[in-house]
Parts: C-alpha cells; structure tokens; sequence
C-alpha cells in the first residue's frame, strides 16, 4: 500500500513546486546529490508537456501489491487505431496482461472495465502486439509472447480466437523477447527469442506435433536463415538465426514496412532488407547489449538504445552510426522518435531508461552530412570492433546532448511511445501515463495531418477526410498551376503544401505569427504567397523548402493575395495583395531572394516556446523584407478579394462592390 | 553436499565440462566469507590465476608468506583429482590472520578492504623478496588509504601488470587558471553510486570535476599560496583487469554507523571507460564482467558474502563451499532494490571486468 502511495506523494509535491521548473530547455550541469523528485511536467521549445494524472493506465486494482521477484519481464505497452479513430492499449504487468479502451487526453482512464484481462500460472507474458491492418471495432487480433516461449493469439474485443503456438516448446523453449506482425500482412508474424532465434510464422497455420527440421536457405555475414523441412506446410515458415545465440532484445519494421531492424544482446544492430533476406547495415553499441530500437518517421534513421546508457543513431542510407545520444544515468530501455514533431532533416528522438528519467534530442541536420573520414592516425583496435562506420571511437561521432531530461518516475521506465496529442510512457510497476503534448503550440507546430475514407458499402461522400493539424480553421486552399500540389492556409497559422494525389506532405511554412488568411500560387508554381494576420505576405518556395520572403506594406491583416501571372517573366514575380487596411499593395520579388541561401550561422538563444528561427518560419532578421512598389487606399471599406486578368485587376469590397482596374495601354 | 557435486556436474553436463578446470568451493572458518569470495573471484581472474600459479611453480623453498599460501591454495585447486568439490583454505586463513591484527577475529570483515590488502600485501612480497635477489636499494612502497593509490618507484611486479591502472588528476588554479596534473596509480577504483543509475553513470561522476575550496583549498604552486581550483581524475593508464568497488556502506552521522545503500545500479557484461584523460593509451579497451563479490545482507558487519565468476562461457555461483552453475540472466538479481522498504538485499559489491585482448 504504501509502495503505491509513494509516487503518488511525490507527484504531489512537485506540483507544488511547478513555479520552481526552469524554463530553459538546457541540460544542467548534472549534480552529484540528485534529490530525485519526480517531475510532473517539462518543458520543450514548443511547449509545457503535463503529467494528465487521471490518464494513468494500470491494474484495475490498485491496490494489490504484491511482493515481485527480481527479474520480472519488462512492462511492455502496445497501442492501436480502430477504423473510427478509437485506440486500445495492451500492457503486461508480472503474471498478467490487461488490455482496455485507451482514451488519451480525451477522457480520464475507466479502470474499473478492461477490455479483457489474463492472469497467467507457471508463465509470464513479456511482450505484445496489435494487429493494425485487420483491426476492426468490433475485432482485432493480438498476439502475446512468453517467458517459457510459447505465443498466444487472442481477440481481446469478440473474445472468439484462441490460437497457441510453440504450445510444446517444441520449436523453441527459450522466453519471446519481441513479437511483430509483418506489415501490411493479416497473418503472418515475426517472433524473436532469447535464443537468438527469429521466427516466421502464419496464424493460418498449425506447428506440427514434431521438433521441425530446418533446411538452409539463406545465409549471410553473422545470419543464416532456414526453412522448415516437411511435405506439408507448417510453423515456422522461416527460422532467422542471428549472430552467435545471443538474445534478441527487439525488433522494429521501418515506415514503409520493407526494411527490418534487429537489436541483440551481444551488442549488434541488424538492418535486413526484409523480402529478400539481405543484410543492409550493421552498427554496434560502445558496449554491452542493445536493448531497444525505433526507425524515423521519413525511413533514413535508426536509434538503438543500450547498455551503455547511449543512443546510437545509424543512418541507413550512409551505414554508418551518425551521432551517439548521452543523457541517461542507466541503460536505455525503450527508444522512439516523435514522428509528429519530424520535418525535413529535423529529427526529434526520445528514450526512457534504468534511470527512471525520459530524455529528448533534437537531431541537428549536420550529423546527417556525410563525412569524411576523420584522418586521425590510431592504432587500429585488435578487435577489430571500435572505430568503423559501424562503431566510431567516441570522440569520431558527434556526442548529442539532451534538450530534455527528467526524472519522471521512481521505478524504471520500460516504453515510450509518441502520439499526435501526447506521449506515453510506462513504468516497471505496471503502470502507463500519458504525457499531455504543449496545448497551444500543438496548434502551431503539429505539422501532422490524418486522412480517412468514408467506410461504408456503397460508396458515398465525402470519398476522403482530411485533417490537419490539430482541428484549426482552415481559411483557404489553392491548387497550383498545374494541378498536383494544394497549399492550405490555416488559422494556426499554418501552411501545408501537399501533393494532392497521393496525400505527401511537401513542406510548410509558418506565419510570423497569427492565423494565415488567404493563399496564392505563382504562375510558374515555384512560389507560394499566403497573407495572415500578422499584416505580412510571406513568400514560400516550394524548392528550397523555406521562407524566401517577407512582404510588408498594409496596415491590417492581409485577406486576399495573388500573383500577376501576366506579368511573370523568367525569375521576376509581381505580387499584390489586399487587406483590412482598404489598400492594395504590390510587390516585386527580387531573384536574390530565390537565391539558395547559405545558413546564416547567428548564434542565438533558440526560442523556447516558439518555434522561429526555422526555414518554415525564419526570425525577422534572417528573411529579406520586401517593400512595397505600390500602396494605395482603394476603398472606404475593407477590401477582401484580388484577381489579375490579362487586361485588369478585379477588387472586391466587404460593402459588396467588385471593381474593376484598366491596365495601362501597353 | 555429495547430491550438490553431482548436480553440478549435472548442470554443466561431462561433455561441456571443459578440462582442466575445477570449480572447489572454499570452506567457511567462521565469517571468512569475506575472503572465500574474494579468492573465488581472484582464482577466475585467468591472468592473476596463472601468475599465482607460475610463481608457486618457480619458488619452491620460499618461507611461508601469505603469497605463498595463495600460491598453495591455488596449486590444489588446480591439482584436484576431482572436477568439483571443497576444499578448506586452512593455512591461508591462519597466516591472513597472522599477517594483519584486522582480520585476527571471527568478525565480519569488508570483502574490499581484503581485496585492497591483499593485492598490495602481494606486490610488497614480490618487491621485498626482489630486493633480496638484486641489490637494489631504496624501494620505498607503502599503501595509503583513499582509491588503493600506491606509490612505487620501481620496476612494476605481475601484481601491477594485471591490477594496476593510472588516473591523472588535473587541477587548475582558479586564480592563475595553470592547470597541473599529477599522476597517481591505482589497484581499483571506490565508485560512489547512486539510486538507478549504471555503473557507467558512476564512474563518469567519478570523474565529475569538484571544486576545491572552503577548508579544502588547493596549494598553488604558481601562486604559492592556497587557491580556489577545479579539479578532475581521469584514467590516463587501463588496466587489464579493472576492479569497480562500489561504495555500499555508507557513514550515517546519525546513527553513529555504517548503512548498506541498497541503490539498483546495472552493471553490463561488457563495459568502456568514458572518463579516459586525452592523452590515454587505448581508451576504448573494451572489458568483460569476469566476476563479481556480492554482499547479502542489510549492513557491512552483518551478512555474507558470494561470490559468481564467468568460466568458459558460463556462470558459476561460489557461496562458500556450494557451487552452482547459474544462468546468466540471474545476474540480474545483484543489481540492487529500487525502493529503500526492504532493509536486507544482495547486491554487486566488487566488479572484476578483464581487457578482451587478455582473455
């Protein structure tokens, strides 16, 4: 009892002392005496993220603790998205697993009603996994590991399927260390073990009454894999056995769900290109085992977290470890980058660890640069095991520091996950939290968006959903000249530039502040101009991905912007653009500005909570400004449309006049 | 205790028993735990192993010393006819206690403070008795106290070959900012630790720079007078075998006593050194976890001590005179509690990690 209220106590009282959280995001100066209170919130640059204490998953009970043995398998927590956007959350607690409806920020945790709960003899669960592409509300199929090595397949929704596998241990008799579901697939999964071993199963099929024979069919540098040797087919399709026996720690799909990351104890990363079985990259730890491993959103990034209290960063595309992530005091026990902060060549990556503590990086893009070789003449390591592209010496790789790191438990944190709205975590003793993301600035900054179909029999409107960001008016959108791409201006202040047809984000760009009002393409589709309430038009290249310009001149938000694509020429833009202030305002953009820009390397304090000073929103200093060429008062009323024609200019004014302007005879 | 030799035999299987090797446990004098696991632990340390045993091989007519007992020791293990076993470190124990007034008792003694005597009072032996070979004058080695720092100015013995590492401590003045360093040998390293950290994290704070001042300030040689200043020891020299005391048993003002902290610290079957100074030799030398003392118990002068060791690939548990194989994952076991509500525990005490390219 009083176990529980410990941490609970402690929480108490850091809220008490949130006035005395530092607002700079800095690591510390690490203090030898670590008086240990447990954080209830932190702060990033974008924002305050809270502890949302009535969010916490954990036995229904909570009350009934029991004395635990030592070495009780790690708290694992898995999540998945129905078809209507609701989410179930699995964790395992020593004997038993629990699964229930997860409602994030929405709505407090319901303890009292889990989905389906198991409580297991002689065995413990240790890790878990959904099914996201067979998953319906009223199904989804979940497989369950186990310590002795058998796996389950349950439905913890119809509660109707009930399948075992590796029931006599016949295939493998060491525990499950990680379990996944191919992507994309319904059936088949993946199952690693402590033995090294990694299994190809489909739920379709049986696991024969008799130990299976392998016949090899592949092998490689450090793997061998083989195929089950019998006239019918059956369990295991394909046994991959890594390395010389040691355990898989875990195993993670990249994105497009092609690529396969495997972590062991004996301190190696394999990355396998995963239908044709071939060896893409290896890095290894600075030492001891690698316990966890993530992909980045965009595939080009892995992160493994270890025994040498490290992130290693491993770059798919150069096969070579890019930047080694210190901050813990322990080993790291789950890793994860947050895909929803990811913008182009902007990582931000998270961990939990031994320590107790969660930790951030922000992956700057110069780690991502190619290198060349450092020239440093040293003896070359006998073993043949430190100072390769695989494992650089530590002074050979960039050492990230930590943009957040704080202890936010009393037991060890055993997962990490990053979500739209929040982070969640989960601790040794069973229990999950959710991590509220910054409230207003998830406005600003959450460059994500969702797309759904309408799920019905006949086809029906609307054919697709989309959302962006986090539910902000959307105040205009525009198709460019030639039809593929649509930029989206919204309230948050917030453009989005998508590839229409196949739903990519192409980039974004930001307001100096405020909402964003309108939005145009130039003619050539190269530029886009949006007008906000910061009184500004902010000039966007699609190329280059940045912020080329800044155009001032009105007086008042900015409602209605265009290009006069008639007066276009190689590189040359004429802009206008009408506002609250009754004007009209024209602009020439000048070709410096579309110039690729070197960075300019001001040294500065990065903002905290706002994310300016980026190539989706430059600070004021770091854009051209661009001045007006014209700049009239127009009207009485404000104006609120702007159209160039061949021959004239068309306004339109909120009294409902549209006016016509002559231009001159040429 | 015939049940338990077979079992082991069982455990490790006769066609995996690997030859030549014996696992004796040693038997208990009354509370020589403390010096049972440290032997277990010394007696898988290979190099140490075979130096022991080269030296009982090549001075046959030697006066008894404690080195000599080891040495005796040793040679019977390594001779039993029988795999496993027990066997009682009778003369070993009776010249300990001869040799230091300390350990004249059936007390619980301190498993590091052994350690630290033991491998100091063996390299004094090797020296003295080198000293009468040569004629070699002035060998001045004496201990001190903090971090088993020895001062020897002459040719290093086996003793220093296999334990001894170098840390340099860089001071800088905090008024003259000249920076001195000082060199200083060790034979392991007191490690303070703290609540769910890796032993990785303590010895980065382990060479965390402190600031010298107050009561505590540094004399300057530039400045000649006393002086604020920063000050950081690194390891300038690895060792080949790098023993990690972690620092347990703790003064409590108000209790008037030592208390065991119990603190989770993970420590991995393999290990680096962060804290290498820039002019290090082969600061990337990679370690193994050879073999660990362990306290069980809630404080230094009430409990036992184990011992577990790694040999040929697997792990062996040495209480005393049981020995059992275990499975590796039990190690987890001995990294500590991470709530302060249960008094007693078992925990990692000394760490023995050997240098890759020794094993």
């Amino acid at each position: 009892m009083s176990r529980i209220l410990g941490p609970k106590m402690g929480r108490a009282e850091a809220l008490c002392n949130q006035s005395l959280l530092e607002a700079g995001d800095r690591p510390l100066e690490r203090t030898l005496t670590d008086t240990g209170d447990v954080k209830t919130q932190f702060v990033t640059r974008e924002g305050v993220y809270r502890l949302l204490t009535l969010s916490e998953y954990s036995r229904p009970n909570r009350v009934g603790y029991q004395s635990q043995g030592q070495s009780q398998p790690q708290v694992r927590v898995s999540l998945v998205t129905l078809p209507d956007q609701g989410e179930r959350i699995c964790f395992n607690h020593g004997r038993e697993i629990y699964v229930y409806v997860y409602k994030g920020i929405k709505k407090a945790a319901d303890l009292s009603k889990p989905l389906d709960k198991k409580v297991y003899k002689g065995t413990n669960p240790t890790c878990h996994d959904f099914n996201s592409v067979s998953a319906t509300t009223e199904s989804v199929n979940l497989l369950i590991g186990f310590s002795t090595g058998q796996i389950q397949l349950i439905d913890p929704i119809k509660k109707e399927l009930n399948k075992l596998f590796n029931e006599e241990r016949l295939i493998d008799k060491t525990r499950v260390t990680c379990l996944r579901w191919v992507p994309g697939s319904r059936s088949l999964f993946l199952a690693a073990h402590a033995s090294g071993q990694l299994y190809v199963y489909n739920e379709e099929l049986p696991c024969g009454s008799t130990t299976p024979h392998y016949m090899p069919f592949k092998s490689g540098e450090g793997f061998t894999i083989s195929t089950c040797k019998t006239k019918s087919t059956r369990n295991p399709l394909f046994r991959w056995l890594l390395g010389s026996g040691s355990a898989i720690n875990e195993i993670a799909f990249g994105p497009d769900g092609t690529q396969l990351a495997v972590v062991s104890q004996d301190g190696q990363m394999r990355v396998f290109q995963y239908d044709n079985m071939e060896l893409l990259g290896t890095a290894r730890s600075y030492f001891g085992g690698l316990l966890c491993v993530a992909w980045s959103g965009d595939g080009r990034l892995i992160a493994a977290g270890g025994e040498d209290d490290l992130v290693t960063v491993y770059s798919i595309e150069q096969k070579r470890v890019v930047a080694r992530a210190q901050g813990h005091r322990s080993w790291v026990s789950a890793v994860a980058f947050d895909v929803h902060l990811e913008m182009d060549g902007c990582y931000r990556l998270g961990s939990v660890g031994h320590d107790t503590q969660l930790c951030l990086w922000e992956i700057p893009e110069e780690c991502l640069m190619p290198s060349k070789p450092r020239t440093t003449k040293r003896k070359p390591d006998p073993l043949q095991l430190v100072g390769t592209p695989s494992c650089p010496r530590l002074d050979e790789c960039p050492i990230l520091e930590t943009l957040v790191c704080k202890k936010i438990a009393h037991e060890r944190l055993t997962a990490l996950a990053f979500r739209s709205d929040c982070i969640v975590t989960a601790c040794q003793d069973g229990y999950v939290y959710t991590w509220a993301r910054p409230p207003s600035h998830v406005v600003n900054l959450c460059v994500g968006f969702t797309i759904s179909t309408c799920k019905t029999k006949s086809t029906r409107n609307p054919l697709f959903r989309w959302l962006l960001g986090s539910g902000s008016a959307i105040n205009e959108i525009a198709f460019g000249p030639d039809g593929t791409q649509l930029a989206v201006v919204s309230q948050d202040g917030q453009m989005r530039v998508f590839q229409y047809d196949n739903m990519e984000l192409l980039g974004t760009a930001r307001s100096y502040f405020g909402g964003l009002l309108c939005v145009a393409w130039s003619g050539d589709g190269r530029l886009i101009a949006a007008g906000g309430e910061d009184d500004l038009v902010t000039v966007y290249s699609i190329e280059q991905k940045r912020v080329v310009a800044r155009a001032q001149g009105h007086r008042s938000w900015v409602s209605a912007v265009a290009f006069d694509v008639h007066l276009e020429m190689d590189g040359c833009y004429r802009l206008g653009s009408v506002g609250h202030d009754t004007q009209l305002c024209l602009w020439e953009i000048p070709e410096e500005c579309l110039m690729p820009s070197k960075p300019r390397t001001t040294k500065r304090k990065p903002d905290p909570l706002q994310l300016v000073g980026t190539p989706s929103c430059p600070r004021l200093d770091e854009c051209p400004i661009l001045e007006t060429l014209v700049c009239k008062k127009i009207a009485h009323e404000r104006l609120t449309a702007l159209a160039f024609r061949s021959d004239c200019i068309v306004t339109a004014c909120q009294d409902g006049y549209v006016y016509t302007w002559a231009r001159p005879p040429s | 205790m015939g049940a338990n030799i077979s079992q082991l035999e069982r455990d490790i299987g006769s066609e995996q028993f690997p030859s030549n090797e014996h696992y004796f446990g040693l038997v208990n004098f009354g509370n020589t735990c403390y010096s049972n696991s440290v032997l277990q632990a010394l007696y898988f340390c290979k190099p140490f192993r075979d130096k022991v045993l080269e030296y009982k091989a090549k001075n046959k007519r030697n006066k008894e010393t404690l080195l000599t007992c080891l040495a005796d020791l040793f040679y019977s293990i390594a001779t039993q006819k029988k795999k496993v076993g027990s066997i009682a470190p009778k003369k070993f124990i009776a010249r300990l206690r001869k040799e230091k007034e300390e350990f004249d008792n059936y007390m619980q003694q301190d498993a590091h403070e052994f350690l630290n005597f033991l491998i100091n009072h063996i390299s004094e032996i090797i020296l003295a008795e080198r000293q009468q070979n040569t004629t070699m004058n002035n060998i001045k080695c004496k201990n001190s106290g903090e971090n088993g720092i020895i001062h020897s100015q002459t040719e290093p013995t086996w003793v220093h070959e296999i334990f001894q590492g170098i840390l340099t401590s860089e001071t800088r003045c905090l008024n003259c900012e000249t920076v001195s360093s000082k060199d200083e040998d060790f034979f392991d390293l007191q490690v303070d630790i703290e609540q769910n950290t890796s032993i990785t994290h303590c010895l980065r704070c382990f060479s965390n720079t402190e600031t010298l001042c107050s009561d505590n300030k540094f004399k300057c040689d530039n400045c000649s007078s006393y002086q604020e200043a920063q000050k950081r020891m690194r390891v300038k020299k690895l060792p080949m075998i790098l023993a990690l005391h972690l620092k347990r048993f703790k003064y409590m003002e108000q209790y008037n006593r030592h208390i065991k902290v119990s603190h989770r610290v993970v420590f991995p079957l393999e290990l680096r050194l962060f804290n290498t100074s820039d002019d290090a030799v082969n600061p990337d030398r990679l370690y193994d976890l050879v073999a660990v003392v362990i306290h069980c118990g809630s404080g230094p002068n009430r409990g036992h001590y184990i011992s577990i060791v790694k040999s040929h690939g697997f792990w062996l548990l040495f209480d005393d005179d049981q020995v059992d194989k275990i499975d590796a994952s039990t190690i987890e076991d001995f990294y500590g509690l991470t709530s302060d509500t249960q008094k007693s525990s078992e925990t990692g005490y000394i760490l023995f990690y050997q240098s890759r390219e020794s094993l």
